[in-house]
């Protein structure tokens, strides 16, 4: 199964489950820079799909040094991890 | 003790909480050194430090207690520059398998499809190893770097051990205060890596006195793949010379029993040792993934093509170069740089640019990530 990748209006979602690491955030970080002008703009936000748990410290801490704002939630058996735009007053 | 049997139970059981505490702290040693080259960071190779630490000042006062029967352990060897080599291996294996010996038990454990093959990769590569073993073995011989198997062998113990353990000491508080050894983490359960490090000692410690030697696990391996060619290929595997040989044979002091072990297809000091970890991490990260719903072995979610061959290949490399240096990361690392092994050393050395260049394939060949991704502003 390939990644794929679906746009919608404001969300571009990831879906990688089964994948570990490095391949996670590999994956993510290419897909963080691929749209980085709508992420960086606030247009959209990256949704990633991920049940590998180190990849809810991976993506994140990597997302963050690059001055993204990040969320994580649980949710059944996988996690999603929404990266967008850092607001001024916003702490990631 | 001396029973195998006993032993067997008891690294059973510790197995267990092993495997628990890997899966909810995801203490993943691939991951401590890819990330130094992928991401920069060395938040856990300050933990794998601390874990050191603690190993050595715990193994230090037992033996000064008089807990130690067995100085320098059995399963501690003579470094060569196989030892090197096989570090070297090992580490571009850890990095396309997704994780070590251990990582990949306890993801394996939580359902990975992908440590599944990993897993997989490790008993072929112990097969391919054991053709070849008799070639290595003379390698490894005529490349000795010392007659010694650890450091207070050539240099007083004392000189060596109060100013690292003080040094260490200090280093590791400052850490502590300045809240290096902790970091943000979302997963539920989530144990902190520096407990679990501490936990890890003292498992260790409770193996070594337990079982006579620190914790490894890496020729519970070969055993497996012993024992499949034995049922698969009988006429072959009687062949083959590296499942005959002992690992080692001790008289122990105390009991003036035997203590034997090797990679064979029978049951000995290794099963004891060795095999009954392998099962613990595996059922026990199990327990924990199931525990919090995050068990996940479906076909649905199978990763594509490239990272299971890269999987695959991450593992035969991770079995070659344990074989190769008479040992992996757990034994190495966990046990053997805490009692001061030249071997660990070593290994160490061939494990860094190993893991280098295993970051270097991946990104190449599985994950084509390039200058492109360094955005940093």
């Amino acid at each position: 199964m390939e990644n794929e990748t679906v746009i919608n209006l404001d969300v571009i979602s990831l879906d990688i489950r089964g994948q570990i690491c490095p391949a996670c955030l590999l994956i993510s970080l290419k897909e963080i820079n691929k749209h980085k002008g709508l992420l960086r703009n606030g247009e959209a936000n990256l949704i990633v799909r991920t049940d590998h748990r180190d990849a809810t410290r991976t993506i994140p801490d990597a997302a963050v040094a690059m001055g993204y704002a990040v969320s994580v939630e649980k949710k059944k058996g996988y996690y999603e991890i929404t990266v967008g735009r850092k607001d001024e007053d916003q702490k990631a | 003790m001396t029973n195998l049997y006993q032993i067997f139970f008891l690294n059973l059981a510790l197995g267990l909480i092993l495997g628990f505490v890997f899966h909810r702290s995801d203490l993943c040693m691939a991951g401590m050194f890819r990330d130094i080259f992928l991401l920069k960071r060395t938040f856990l190779l300050r933990i794998l430090y601390l874990q050191v630490i603690a190993t050595m000042a715990l193994f230090f006062i037992a033996k000064k207690a008089g807990l130690i029967s067995l100085y320098p352990p059995p399963n501690l060897n003579i470094a060569s520059l196989g030892t090197l080599a096989g570090g070297m291996i090992f580490g571009i294996g850890m990095v396309l398998a997704g994780g070590c010996v251990i990582g990949t038990l306890y993801k394996m454990g939580s359902g990975s499809i992908i440590s599944i093959i990993a897993f997989a990769g490790l008993i072929i590569g112990s097969a391919v190893f054991a053709e070849f073993y008799p070639f290595w073995a003379e390698f490894s011989k005529r490349t000795r770097v010392s007659e010694a198997v650890l450091l207070p062998q050539l240099i007083d113990e004392h000189f060596l051990m109060f100013p690292i353990l003080f040094i260490s000491s200090m280093l590791i508080f400052r850490w502590m205060r300045s809240k290096k050894l902790h970091q943000k983490a979302y997963a539920e359960g989530y144990i902190h890596p520096w407990k679990v490090v501490i936990i890890i000692a003292l498992l260790n410690l409770i193996i070594y006195i337990s079982s006579d030697m620190p914790m490894a696990v890496s020729t519970g391996y070969s055993k497996i793949a012993a024992y499949l060619e034995k049922i698969l290929v009988p006429d072959h595997f009687e062949t083959v010379a590296f499942f005959k040989k002992e690992s080692y044979s001790v008289l122990h002091p105390a009991s003036k029993s035997l203590i034997a072990g090797g990679p064979g297809a029978k049951f000995d000091h290794i099963s004891s040792t060795e095999i009954s970890l392998i099962l613990g991490v595996i059922f026990g990260s199990f327990i924990s993934a199931v525990s919090i719903g995050e068990f996940k072995l479906t076909l649905s979610t199978l990763p594509p093509p490239g990272q299971n061959i890269s999987a695959l290949l991450g593992g035969i490399l991770l079995a070659l170069g344990s074989r190769m240096a008479g040992g992996c990361n757990v034994k190495f690392l966990m046990s053997g740089l805490p009692l001061l092994s030249i071997q660990a050393f070593l290994f160490l050395f061939g494990m860094l640019p190993g893991a280098w260049v295993g970051t270097y394939l991946f990104k190449k060949f599985i994950i084509s990530y390039g200058r492109e991704g360094s955005d940093g502003k």
